[in-house]
């Protein structure tokens, strides 16, 4: 595995970690590890990621939106 | 389906699904009106899903299909030839802490179908490769080739906003020549 295919498989690796355990993920994690260029651009991927999802996060739906669904939802389910 | 069970459906999932909505549609609007349907749809038809546990992924899938459907003759949506985004060209990185929530939404909504999708479902940070797979209804190998190459166009999106102190030098030209040379 070269350093373009192992960026390729960990731009797929959630940044809070969940895929630590992933096997799909090992021999590309472990490659990081070994090489510090590919750890570097792999430091920096996640922190950017991990920006993102913070950043997407602050996004709000408008405030009716709950009650709109449970109202309608309530005339939708089957009596 | 107890309306104690809708509820809580909808309190754990309207907020994830409406911020995806609103990354595919681009407009509020549609957005809200999307994950009111795609309420609607499990209203009438949940319960002939038997495996509850894959309600959150039903939802999901759902709302992109209805999103497709409402898209299918919209010539301002094109097919997108894969080949058009480079992720291996970008050697600059912007510097997210400096643009606010609605600039990154914007940028977001700027990356183009199909990588918007997958990218979205990503950093909602609820799917994994492979749950974005079964919700796209698309391979792995293509969630990965769309999360590389949406996370590029997302990175120009961004940089093309942003004020040229806010970014961030990333030194993947010496990548490159290092690999090249051994």
């Amino acid at each position: 595995m070269d350093n373009r295919e192992a960026r390729f498989i960990l731009s797929a690796y959630r940044p809070s970690g969940q895929d630590a355990n992933d096997p799909r993920f090992g021999e590309a994690l472990g490659q990081a590890r070994r090489d510090p260029i590919l750890e570097c651009w792999f430091r920096e991927s996640v922190e950017l990621d991990a920006a993102v999802t913070e950043k997407l996060r602050s996004v709000c739906p408008p405030s009716d939106l709950r009650e709109s669904i449970l109202a309608g939802g309530r005339l939708s389910r089957p009596s | 389906m107890t309306e104690h069970d809708f509820q809580n459906l909808v309190d754990r999932q309207y907020v994830p699904l409406f911020r995806f909505a609103l990354s595919l549609s681009k407009s509020e609007t549609e957005a809200a009106d999307l994950t009111q349907q795609t309420f609607f749809l499990w209203a009438t038809k949940g319960d002939q899903l038997r495996d509850r546990s894959k309600a959150k992924s039903w939802l999901f899938t759902t709302l992109y299909r209805e999103f497709l459907s409402r898209r299918r003759h919209d010539a301002r949506f094109p097919q997108v030839e894969l080949d058009e985004a480079r992720e291996d060209d970008v050697s600059i990185l912007p510097n997210v802490e400096a643009i606010d929530g609605k600039a990154l939404l914007h940028a977001l909504q700027d990356v183009e179908e199909p990588f918007r999708a997958s990218l979205t479902l990503f950093y909602l940070e609820q799917f994994s490769y492979q749950e974005i797979a079964d919700v796209l209804e698309i391979p792995i190998g293509t969630v990965m080739s769309r999360l590389s190459r949406g996370k590029a166009q997302l990175r120009e999106r961004l940089l093309s906003k942003g004020d040229t102190d806010a970014r961030k030098i990333v030194s993947m030209a010496k990548e490159k020549r290092t690999e090249t040379h051994g």
